[in-house]
């Protein structure tokens, strides 16, 4: 169910958001490539929930496709960036709820699509 | 200055909207920059404070056109012509450093978007050489008044530092412009 909140409360997710992504880098760095995924993955639905309290005033709820849904709606007429969530949220599941290993190509492509749309949260609700 | 007052991607989206001399009610300023209502209110607001946009009350609702301040004329003068500045530019730096082969040539950094004003416009290149670019890079500097820098790798070098995660190559990664040569991304795996 979707969750109303404050718009203010944007810049918390954002810096939740920035903090996983520096534990992603930090762990790719390490080779600990499961953590990296699931914190990158992490990071990008943080990031998703800021930009969608920021224009919208509410978060989804742990539904996938409502979060890309929101995403979807609170982009605006803007090109959407819904390919990396829906990639962040199936990563987050495939490599951290099960027994798959992940990759250092794996782990490396979703830093970089992390660090991408985070930085464009930050551009887009400065 | 300048850097303090347009300081969001959504304040220059609405203040190159007055590029053509036009003026504009919020909603309609809203639409055309395709942001909400209420952040186009407040962006309008906030350049009508610091004296780029004069406002007029019309009824209930205000309009915004361009001040006639020198201050406000150099703003919009500069950013409406940085699109295409940055491709004039991207064009001149391209034909000049093919001559030396190099593998990849993108913009990076703030300028990705276009050239702000008071801003570098940064050429990532994945090259052996460096002196060339460097070369052409202080030409076009001189030539178009705005500095450009040159960031050289080569391609062994570019590969390890991505891959082992060194965060000015993932940046680089997750932001750039590609205006030559092979994807950096294809470059690493």
């Amino acid at each position: 169910m979707v969750r109303e909140v404050k718009n203010e409360e944007a810049e918390k997710f954002l810096k939740k958001s920035e903090e996983f992504y520096g534990s992603a880098l930090e762990n790719y760095q390490k080779g600990m490539y499961n953590v990296s995924i699931f914190n990158s993955s992490q990071s990008v639905i943080l990031a998703n929930d800021a930009f969608c309290i920021f224009y919208l005033g509410r978060r989804a709820s742990k539904d996938h496709r409502e979060a890309i849904q929101m995403h979807v709606q609170a982009s605006f007429g803007k090109q959407s960036k819904k390919e990396i969530i829906a990639e962040a949220l199936e990563k987050r599941s495939e490599f951290g709820y099960t027994q798959k290993e992940g990759t250092d190509k794996e782990a490396n492509l979703l830093l970089i699509r992390a660090k991408r749309f985070l930085d464009w949260v930050k551009s887009n609700i400065k | 200055m300048i850097e303090d007052i347009i300081n969001s991607k959504v304040k220059i989206r609405i203040l190159k909207l007055f590029c053509g001399g036009k003026s504009f009610y919020v909603s309609e300023a809203a639409r055309a920059a395709k942001v909400s209502k209420s952040r186009a209110s407040q962006c309008m607001r906030g350049l009508s404070e610091k004296g780029i946009l004069d406002k007029k009350i019309i009824g209930r609702s205000v309009m915004y056109s361009l001040s006639s301040g020198v201050f406000a004329k150099s703003v919009i003068s500069q950013l409406c012509r940085s699109e295409e500045l940055l491709d004039e530019i991207g064009v001149d730096f391209t034909k000049q450093a093919k001559k030396a082969k190099p593998i990849s040539i993108a913009i990076f950094g703030s300028s990705i978007t276009g050239i702000k004003p008071g801003n570098d416009v940064d050429f990532f290149v994945i090259s052996a050489e460096k002196d060339i670019f460097y070369k052409i890079a202080a030409e076009l500097t001189e030539k178009f008044g705005i500095r450009i820098s040159v960031t050289t790798m080569v391609k062994a070098e570019f590969i390890r530092k991505a891959k082992m995660g060194e965060e000015f190559s993932i940046n680089i990664l997750a932001n750039h412009k590609l205006i030559y040569g092979k994807g950096l991304e294809s470059l690493i795996w």
